[in-house]
């Protein structure tokens, strides 16, 4: 929601530019963020794999490797490919997070310079990426350190 | 001296006007009551009033803060999209002056023709130009960025393409 409390009238197409920037800043925020918060989280994929493969072989009651002679090998590239994709988003953790945090303080700075137009949505959306991130680093720095 | 008491109506975030008094840009609040008002002091008989509506695509360097704009948001997917309508508004007004004056100009909702402004006032005015229109350059912009666009992105592709054949 975009909001005016003054009709600034302006020829400086630049300042429009700085808007666009802000809004481009604040749409690459919200990304980064998701790309952080799964990252970190991205080990509970591997626990889920390799939980599943053992269900399946409690629940066939080991009979899975007769059925399918190649269910281990199967489990264990699944296994391999989730804890890689994991590793990498957790080793690089910090340059998401840090990304997350240039992106949404650039935009903010952006959108709350803006005379002509009041941008509350994306300011309060920024706001809230800004907090959840450096909380995020926070959990992180306990968790991965 | 005297006063014009101008008040725009029926403005919303897609019809946002730069308002005009003979060349000279006013700045206008908002009041309580959602429409804007402003105050202008002239020693003149008779005024200029304009309003235009600013486009993005008709900035002087517009190439250069679209390339930026797409470089930045990673060949435009973050890219907020540029007024595709490029609809202008030319509203030029020439008003005469009492000693106490007040205007309400009413915005019409923006379409590609048109009147944009309804003007009420109990003053003399002559209404020289009073249109929405779709504004041929920015459009024939708008054109040649899509196109642009759509090249740029064929070609990441191959290219994604061609290297990830060749990782795998």
């Amino acid at each position: 929601m975009e909001e005016h409390t003054a009709l600034v009238s302006t020829k400086n197409d630049f300042k429009n530019f700085l808007v666009r920037l802000g809004k481009i800043f604040s749409n690459m925020s919200i990304l980064f963020l998701i790309i952080s918060i799964c990252g970190l989280f991205s080990f509970v994929s591997v626990a889920f794999v390799c939980l599943t493969g053992v269900v399946i072989i409690v629940i066939t009651v080991g009979t899975i490797f007769i059925i399918n002679p190649n269910f281990g090998s199967l489990f264990m590239s699944a296994v391999d490919v989730s804890s890689k994709i994991s590793t990498f988003f957790l080793e690089n953790f910090y340059i998401f997070a840090g990304v997350t945090l240039a992106t949404a303080v650039v935009s903010l700075v952006l959108l709350v310079l803006d005379r002509r137009t009041k941008h509350t949505a994306r300011i309060v959306t920024s706001s809230i990426v800004i907090g959840i991130v450096i909380l995020t680093i926070i959990f992180a720095a306990g968790v991965i350190i | 001296m005297r006063t014009l008491k101008l008040k725009l109506t029926a403005v919303n975030s897609k019809v946002i006007p730069n308002i005009a008094v003979d060349g000279k840009f006013v700045k206008c609040k908002k009041n309580q009551y959602g429409s804007y008002d402003a105050t202008i002091e002239t020693e003149k008989d008779e005024i200029e009033l304009s309003f235009t509506r600013d486009l993005e695509l008709k900035a002087k360097l517009w190439w250069l803060y679209a390339i930026i704009s797409f470089i930045v948001s990673i060949f435009g997917i973050f890219e907020p999209f540029y007024d595709k309508k490029c609809v202008s508004m030319n509203c030029v007004f020439k008003i005469k002056l009492n000693d106490i004056n007040e205007v309400t100009a009413k915005f019409n909702t923006l379409s590609s023709s048109g009147k944009a402004v309804e003007l009420e006032t109990p003053n003399q005015f002559e209404e020289v130009k009073n249109v929405y229109e779709v504004d041929k350059t920015a459009k024939k912009r708008w054109i040649i960025l899509l196109v642009i666009k759509i090249v740029v992105w064929i070609g990441i592709g191959i290219l994604a393409g061609y290297f990830i054949s060749k990782l795998f």
